[in-house]
């Protein structure tokens, strides 16, 4: 029952926040993402319009399901996630020695 | 038991996000359904810690520890932008839901979202689970040893 009345509050959070999505998708921001931006970026034609940079992507892989030949693409998300797991966790480490090393005042 | 349910559905979220991150690699179709699946479960999971939402947000002006204050952060932000991420995924869906019958919407600012999104959330993971590594290694020690188990 608990999770339940939970889970009703959470969607509820979920649909304010794609409410808000909606609302900046009419709002003069929505420009910021637009066009998208970042390394995927299609890049611009002759006449300058810009297309959503995703397109690339779609048109590479459509439908064909998983491909191992594409496997590179997997470990280049394997290695961001674990370099910034490895550089907090890196930073917890030392920060902890660092504390027991300094005797409190 | 919730904190063995926790943990698996955790490691399930961190490899169907890694997977479908990895457009490339799983292709639109898989991507999409996968997707779909991991909205599902990712309001499950913020279902099993809203108590932990409650009792941090109560605390987060006053009493608490700077780490804690940075999980609060961190959390908030990326429950913000893997719901845009997985809501703008599906008013884009080319395959899962057109195939169910269902033609959404589509438009330059909800791929821009989705992509942007998308970025910003697979570095918040990465936080989001450094954050809490010291549990994962404790729990996940004793669910593979069959032990008991304490909670987060």
């Amino acid at each position: 029952m608990k999770f339940l009345r939970h889970l009703l509050v959470v969607s509820a959070v979920v649909a304010l926040v794609v409410a808000l999505g909606f609302v900046w998708s009419h709002s003069g921001a929505a420009d910021l993402v637009a066009d998208g931006g970042g390394d995927r970026r299609q890049v611009s034609d002759t006449a300058g319009s810009r297309a959503p940079r995703d397109d690339g992507r779609f048109e590479r892989r459509g439908a064909g399901g998983i491909s191992l030949s594409h496997a590179d693409d997997l470990v280049q998300t394997v290695f961001i996630e674990a370099a910034i797991l490895g550089g907090v966790v890196a930073i917890d480490i030392t920060r902890r020695h660092r504390r027991r090393r300094i005797p409190a005042a | 038991m919730h904190t063995r349910v926790d943990f698996w559905l955790d490691i399930a979220l961190l490899v169907a996000f890694t997977l479908d991150y990895s457009f490339n690699f799983t292709g639109l179709t898989v991507h999409e359904w996968i997707g779909i699946g991991f909205g599902v479960a990712l309001l499950v999971h913020i279902t099993l810690h809203w108590d932990w939402v409650l009792r941090t947000t109560s605390r987060i002006f006053s009493r608490l520890a700077g780490r804690e204050r940075i999980r609060w952060i961190v959390d908030l932000g990326l429950m913000i932008v893997m719901t845009l991420c997985v809501a703008s995924g599906i008013l884009i869906s080319r395959s899962a839901l057109p195939a169910v019958g269902i033609t959404p919407v589509a438009g330059s600012f909800w791929t821009g979202l989705h992509t942007t999104s998308a970025d910003v959330t697979v570095a918040l993971v990465g936080l989001h689970v450094a954050l809490s590594w010291r549990w994962i290694l404790t729990v996940g020690r004793r669910v593979l040893r069959r032990g008991t188990v304490t909670s987060r």
